[in-house]
């Protein structure tokens, strides 16, 4: 019963916010592929053939996570005055 | 202690690439001329003793040996210093033009340049065969017809002399003139006067009725009009027009017909013919452009009642010359080809057709334009006899004959295969009720549900997309700057593609086109990758005390 209501209060949100939104225009941003690049096209895949991009990427998204969770920790400790 | 080891390296470098090359290139130039004279000395002796010199003479020789090699020796010596200089940047030296020069020296472009500057730039003169006794002595042995084709051959005595041979129909060969082969096309460098000219198109030649000769040329050259327009640049040797004229290859030509097209200027017709009345040859220039208006001029103009004298058509040719005041070069030395091999080098075309101009019966009358063509050509008073009928093909049976020739046009008559297709009325007989929709049809191959994983007790209900309606703020701006954000991103992580360089442009005339893969290293990339990503994550842990700070 309370997850109908919940429900129904989120597609009236929906369907105001919805129609709101579909009138803004489109990111600009994602219209950039590698396909309308034009001779940098493939500037991309030579760099990749000599820097592992995604695996760094993906090795620097953890590395993130790990220091934002280190900061999380820090600041727990600082609560608790283990640290300055 | 680590910044003064790097300037250490830094100034090292700096002098590598700066050293002096001629210094260098004196000490390569000391050494290989030592090695030089060495090597030729030694040359000297062996083929003294080879030659079984008895004592008394050896002396003699080896003093006139040793002279010939350390000339020799010099030369080359002197060679190597050239090239040396050479190598220096020229001008007063700076520390810019020092910089550069060894710049080029260093990356190895100076080689390139000149190699590319060496055939454009370093011409040298040739020789041609008008001096080659054997060439004058050689027999006549075209005897006529159309349909040639000409070859460029290298000379059996004279390498560096190349020529244009020519075959006819009935399989005799004879010269044009030589040329140097440098260009693409057929460079007529050797001819005086024509220094910058150029054969550009091809060399058609032909012979009708054994009375007139053809060669026809296309020139193109800065010099070409002045040549034309002065007069004393361009013509033809008596001695050279005496022999040309007695070694024609039948003894009955009477006209010799060049026609030049110039670059830009028309077409430049040069005539020679036998004076009738005379048994001295004689002859008579004839100079006619096409681009000027000679209609009327030449059709009044009987060739065979011109004799002596020089007769210049155009206004740019005042006939104020005499008959050979012209004197100039002809390096058309026909006919015949004497003994030697013969290197073929390249082959251009064969038969084709022949134009208006020369398939006219030209074997006397007069000349005139046609209208249509707008060429000149020869009025003919006697039926065409140089035509040349072209083979018809042999019959050739054909192996798959019609067996319907009243038939207009075939049908493919098609047999299935009975086994082939299935038995498609017994399948509709059997799923008629699916067929009408009266039940669903059977899943054959259903998709079975995704298993739940381990410890995950939520159903799963795959027929649920969620909800597709706020995934807009996905692609709409502003809200979708962080999508937009990993969209960038991930542009940056591509397919790994082996780097391919194409180079396709022209240098100083040379066509330059090459092309450069390197998908040779794919075997040794994953481990350059690697080498990367953990130099990078070694950057990282390095960095990261000074980026989160130490625990106190």
């Amino acid at each position: 019963m309370i997850q109908a209501i919940i429900n129904t209060i989120l597609q009236f949100i929906e369907g105001l916010v919805v129609p709101v939104i579909a009138v803004l225009p489109d990111s600009p941003f994602q219209k950039i592929t590698f396909e309308n690049l034009g001779p940098l096209s493939n500037v991309m895949g030579y760099i990749n053939y000599f820097v592992p991009m995604g695996e760094i990427l993906a090795f620097l998204g953890l590395y993130l996570v790990a220091v934002a969770i280190w900061y999380g920790a820090r600041w727990m400790l600082r609560i608790a005055k283990y640290i300055d | 202690m680590r910044k003064i080891s790097v300037l250490m390296i830094i100034i090292m470098l700096i002098t590598i690439t700066l050293l002096p090359q001629k210094a260098s290139s004196n000490v390569a130039f000391k050494i290989i001329a030592k090695q030089v004279t060495k090597q030729t000395k030694e040359v000297g002796q062996s083929m003294i003793t080879k030659a079984g010199v008895r004592t008394s003479n050896k002396t003699a020789l080896e003093r006139a040996n040793d002279a010939w090699f350390a000339r020799l020796a010099r030369e080359e010596a002197e060679a190597i210093a050239l090239a040396g200089q050479r190598a220096t940047p020229s001008g007063t030296p700076g520390w810019l033009k020092i910089a550069v020069g060894a710049t080029l020296w260093a990356t190895g472009v100076d080689i390139i340049m000149d190699l590319l500057s060496e055939p454009v730039e370093d011409r040298e003169p040739i020789d041609y065969y008008s001096t080659e006794n054997y060439l004058r002595n050689s027999e006549a042995k075209v005897t006529g017809d159309f349909g040639i084709k000409h070859q460029v051959v290298q000379s059996p005595k004279n390498p560096n002399n190349w020529t244009l041979l020519f075959t006819d129909a009935k399989g005799d060969q004879y010269y044009f003139s030589t040329f140097n082969p440098i260009n693409q096309y057929n460079d007529i460098t050797h001819i005086k006067d024509y220094d910058q000219s150029k054969i550009l198109k091809s060399v058609k030649y032909g012979i009708l009725n054994d009375e007139t000769i053809y060669i026809d040329l296309d020139i193109e050259g800065d010099t070409s009009k002045d040549v034309l327009i002065n007069p004393t640049k361009y013509g033809f040797n008596v001695n050279d027009i005496d022999y040309l004229l007695s070694h024609t290859p039948t003894g009955r030509e009477k006209i010799w017909v060049f026609m030049i097209d110039i670059d830009n200027y028309g077409t430049y017709y040069h005539f020679l013919r036998k004076n009738p009345s005379s048994n001295n040859i004689n002859l008579p220039v004839y100079r006619i452009y096409e681009s000027k208006n000679l209609d009327e001029t030449l059709s009044n103009v009987s060739i065979d009642k011109i004799s002596g004298g020089a007769w210049f058509f155009g206004e740019n040719d005042p006939c104020s010359c005499g008959p050979w005041s012209t004197a100039g070069r002809i390096y058309t030395l026909p006919w015949g080809v004497p003994d030697g091999t013969y290197s073929f080098t390249s082959y251009s075309q064969i038969v084709r057709p022949l134009d208006m101009f020369l398939t006219q019966n030209i074997n006397r009358g007069y000349f005139k334009r046609d209208q249509t063509t707008n060429m000149l050509y020869v009025q003919s008073t006697l039926p065409d006899a140089t035509y040349m009928p072209q083979p018809t093909p042999a019959y050739i049976p054909n192996p798959n004959t019609d067996i319907f020739p009243d038939d207009e046009y075939a049908v493919e008559i098609l047999i299935p295969d009975p086994s082939f297709y299935p038995d498609t009325v017994l399948g509709i007989q059997q799923n008629a009720n699916f067929l009408q929709g009266l039940e669903p049809y059977p899943n054959l191959n259903p998709i079975a549900p995704p298993e739940p994983a381990p410890g995950n007790n939520m159903p799963i209900n795959i027929e649920d997309p969620g909800t597709p309606g706020l995934n807009i703020i996905t692609t709409k701006f502003p809200f979708s700057l962080p999508w937009d954000i990993y969209h960038l991103i991930s542009l940056l992580v591509a397919d790994p593609v082996p780097p391919a360089f194409l180079v396709d442009t022209v240098y100083r005339d040379l066509d330059i086109e090459f092309s450069h893969e390197m998908s040779y290293l794919d075997p040794y990339m994953p481990f350059f990758r690697t080498f990367i990503f953990i130099v990078v994550a070694g950057s990282i842990i390095y960095r990261t005390r000074s980026l989160l700070g130490g625990a106190n």
